[in-house]
């Protein structure tokens, strides 16, 4: 398994971020967008939009709950996050939305290795896919953008299915090596039971 | 991994032929031998975890592989009967499967709510954690685990008792990845004249996630896309 240090970075930003939406699910303040912007080559901050007035805030990739807290404090209404880290089972619906919102982007963060680990782990290093945004459309779906081999791959993940969102890195990267990545694609992602 | 692909050759001097031909039919005609089970005749394939000793070529005796290499001689013979315990089938509630909550699949708790959480089994790992694993859906957890990589709970507990050494690996604040080297070691004969060889290698990885409780996410075989070979399944050691 090789260590794709920009890509765990990330994923400890997202879980971050998973806290502080976490602390703030009645509706009031969600965070509709965090980007991964490759315009600095090393990919090393975090562009994070929210559903309020403010602009989008910049955020190195190394911050934490507190300083993303502290950069929306302008917007005025978010909750102070939770110091701890999430122990429990990701809920499904019908938790309210923005739970399991919360959720998902925990669990795109504590698994984002397995995004380019697995593909690699099975002969297909040169897939080597890349998060590039995560966001909220509408009121239940989330979207998730990756880049493989050049082409863009947008995952529509519906957030009241009532299925556990578990291991959705993963099953995105199974998904890129079934279509080779190299054009880019709009999936809408399996909720199935088995 | 510890071990290179590339493993020394050795020699094929067939140490154990006399005994390999030591005739069964010409033992069974003999009124005072033992009636064998027609069973043990057939050759078995079985699966020896996180075990750096083995090498690829080598010839054993199932005593070699029981005193030497931790091989469970009763579980041999199980799998060359056709005997063994299924725990592919995740209503067993036998303790084999579930050796730190016993009986924890038949009791099924709904974490969550969620039947996707159900504990199908329990174990503890060679780092000392409590393994948990869900049955998941065909995207994670035992679900997947049996459907696309062809596994099941004994190569999965095996692979996170006899990781290699520097295994387990930390990937992110929660989770962990145990990697293991699989020896395919095929045994053929009859009963204890069976004699065993070392043929093909794999390794097997499995994510486990423990801050969230999710517990194992996936586990396969490095290098294959889908299913494991069959083999992987018969795990004669760490159970």
């Amino acid at each position: 398994m090789t260590t794709d240090r920009p890509q765990l970075r990330r994923g400890g930003f997202l879980r971050e971020a998973a806290a502080l939406q976490r602390a703030n699910t009645d509706g009031h303040r969600r965070l509709t967008r965090i980007a991964f912007p490759a315009d600095d080559g090393a990919v090393s901050c975090a562009l994070v939009t929210t559903a309020g007035p403010g602009a989008p805030v910049r955020l190195p990739v190394t911050a934490g709950r507190d300083d993303l807290y502290a950069a929306l404090a302008a917007e005025g209404g978010w909750a102070a996050p939770d110091p701890g880290p999430l122990a429990r089972l990701p809920v499904t619906a019908p938790a309210p939305t923005l739970l399991v919102w919360a959720d998902l982007l925990d669990d795109l963060g504590d698994l984002l290795f397995t995004l380019t680990g697995y593909p690699a782990d099975v002969g297909r290093p040169d897939l080597a896919p890349r998060l590039d945004a995560v966001s909220l459309t509408g009121a239940t779906t989330a979207v998730v953008e990756v880049t493989a081999l050049g082409a863009a791959h947008r995952v529509r993940i519906p957030l009241d299915s009532g299925i556990p969102l578990v291991a959705v890195p993963l099953e995105i990267a199974e998904y890129l090596l079934t279509v080779d990545g190299t054009a880019a694609t709009e999936w809408e992602y399996p909720v199935a039971a088995s | 991994m510890s071990r290179s692909a590339l493993r020394p050759a050795l020699g094929t001097a067939a140490v154990l032929a006399a005994l390999i031909l030591a005739a069964p039919s010409a033992l069974a005609a003999s009124p005072s031998a033992p009636v064998p089970d027609r069973a043990d005749d057939a050759g078995v394939s079985v699966a020896v975890f996180g075990d750096d000793a083995l090498t690829e070529g080598q010839q054993l005796t199932v005593d070699e592989l029981t005193r030497d290499h931790g091989v469970d001689a009763g579980l041999l013979r199980a799998y060359a009967r056709g005997t063994a315990p299924d725990d592919s089938d995740d209503s067993a509630s036998d303790d084999s499967a579930s050796d730190d909550a016993p009986g924890a699949a038949a009791l099924s708790p709904r974490l969550a709510g969620d039947p996707a959480y159900d504990l199908v089994a329990s174990w503890t790992s060679k780092d000392h954690r409590t393994v948990d694993l869900r049955r998941g859906t065909a995207t994670w957890g035992y679900t997947k685990i049996q459907q696309k990589h062809n596994l099941n709970v004994s190569a999965v507990r095996a692979t996170t008792r006899y990781p290699e050494p520097g295994w387990p690996r930390q990937q992110s604040a929660t989770t962990w990845n145990y990697l293991t080297l699989v020896n395919h070691v095929r045994c053929s004969g009859w009963a204890w004249w069976r004699t065993c060889k070392v043929v093909d290698f794999t390794h097997v990885q499995v994510t486990v996630n423990y801050g969230n409780v999710k517990g194992v996410i996936t586990a396969y075989c490095i290098g294959y896309a889908d299913r494991c070979p069959e083999w992987v399944k018969n795990a004669v050691n760490g159970a």
